[in-house]
């Protein structure tokens, strides 16, 4: 069927066909040019936000690490090493032992390795002590960290008026290997001043405690092959 | 056969296309302000947070060359962060029975030789049981009312008198055994 357009019309047409293509054409622009440049900004204002907070987070890293000095870092690095070492090393118990006598006076005359069934990080020591009310008080004050290494107990039995006590003692290791996040480590400021506070007590009690005091770091060379020579 | 054309019907369909063109018109230029205005606005807000990503790039990149520079402190405290807190965990397992043995030893007649703990058990959930041994019985009647003092019961959760005997024959020896769970240290008033 053709349509029939007058003259007038078609006049009419081509003097406002402009208008009708800039109409057609700003619609266009506004149904398909427009919402993607404001996809657009909302990614870049989304992506403005995370880097926003990665930021922040950065900071509160770098404010973090400045908190802390070389050296403090070093002495608290090692005062945990020292107690909380990664790898058991059987011979620093005889040393923490003897530590603990010597600081406390609740002797210790006997303890026996409890190997079996001793889970992965634990070493259970059975030890029998003997000593006053007053150096079992010590005792409790420094048996912990004082020693030179971390030490638990899970279950006490005392007698004062039995010579002897016999105590379980838990000697503990943990390896851990550090990862580098973006995250800023959490450092609970009470943890950190109570950290402070074994650090030096520790490096007190190990250089003023009476008799001879031997260092309980492992830090020394290991040989795999006990029989070949360095 | 003579043809007739109605001008009047004619001229009433211009003015009506005309008012129909009118009508695009004012519709395309209505279109064409929203759209321009719209796409600048978007065009402005988007460099406004194109300069602003900038500036926050350089940003980031500057703290992470700062950081970069200091991995080996990052690392050490990222060690010392992860191993105080397993520290800490080992710690809190322990039996800790230090404050509580000074809290004992406070309330019961021990430091005059009247009364004397003959055994006491703690474990690190907090449950104790201890025997008190009493040789004289005006002591040991003393003792009951301070133990019944509700100071010394606030240290526990719960406290309960699980024995009691009198043994011996010239000299009366009187021994009670109680048995209950501290409260946390921090609970105690």
């Amino acid at each position: 069927m053709r349509i029939f357009i007058g003259r007038y019309t078609r006049e009419l047409l081509r003097r406002n066909s402009i208008y009708i293509l800039s109409g057609v054409i700003f619609l266009l622009l506004i149904l398909f040019v427009l919402p993607l440049q404001i996809k657009a900004y909302i990614d870049i204002k989304n992506g403005n936000a995370g880097l926003v907070e990665e930021i922040a987070n950065l900071e509160r890293k770098k404010a973090t690490i400045l908190s802390f000095n070389a050296e403090e870092v070093d002495l608290l690095v090692s005062t945990l090493d020292t107690l909380l070492p990664s790898k058991e090393d059987y011979f620093t118990i005889f040393t923490v032992l003897d530590n603990i006598s010597t600081q406390t006076e609740f002797r210790v005359v006997s303890f026996t390795l409890v190997l079996s069934e001793a889970p992965d990080e634990v070493l259970t020591l059975q030890i029998t002590t003997e000593g006053t009310p007053e150096a079992f008080v010590k005792f409790l004050e420094n048996y912990q960290y004082k020693g030179g290494r971390l030490i638990t107990m899970d279950e006490l039995t005392y007698s004062p008026a039995t010579a002897q006590t016999s105590l379980t003692l838990v000697f503990h290791t943990k390896d851990i290997k550090p990862a580098i996040s973006q995250e800023a480590p959490k450092i609970d400021p009470v943890r950190l001043e109570h950290i402070r506070t074994v650090a030096r007590e520790l490096q007190e009690s190990l250089t003023t405690s009476p008799g001879e005091f031997v260092d309980t770091t492992s830090d020394y060379t290991t040989k795999d092959n006990p029989f070949v020579a360095f | 056969m003579s043809k007739y054309i109605n001008l009047l019907l004619k001229g009433q369909t211009y003015r009506q296309q005309e008012k129909i063109f009118e009508k695009i018109r004012t519709a395309s230029f209505v279109i064409g302000f929203i759209c321009i205005t719209s796409l600048a606005v978007v065009f402005l807000l988007k460099t406004v947070k194109e300069v602003e990503r900038a500036r926050l790039l350089s940003q980031k990149e500057r703290l992470l060359s700062e950081l970069l520079n200091k991995r080996d402190i990052e690392k050490k405290v990222i060690y010392f962060n992860d191993k105080s807190v397993e520290f800490e965990n080992i710690l809190a397992k322990d039996v800790n029975f230090l404050p509580y043995y000074r809290l004992l030893v406070n309330y019961l007649p021990i430091s005059t030789g009247s009364a004397e703990i003959e055994s006491m058990t703690y474990d690190n959930e907090k449950n104790v049981s201890f025997t008190l041994n009493f040789s004289d019985y005006d002591v040991f009647y003393d003792s009951l009312n301070n133990l019944e003092d509700l100071a010394f019961l606030k240290i526990f959760e719960r406290l309960s008198l699980e024995e009691f005997s009198i043994t011996g024959e010239s000299t009366n020896n009187y021994k009670v055994s109680f048995s209950g769970k501290f409260k946390p240290v921090d609970q105690i008033p």
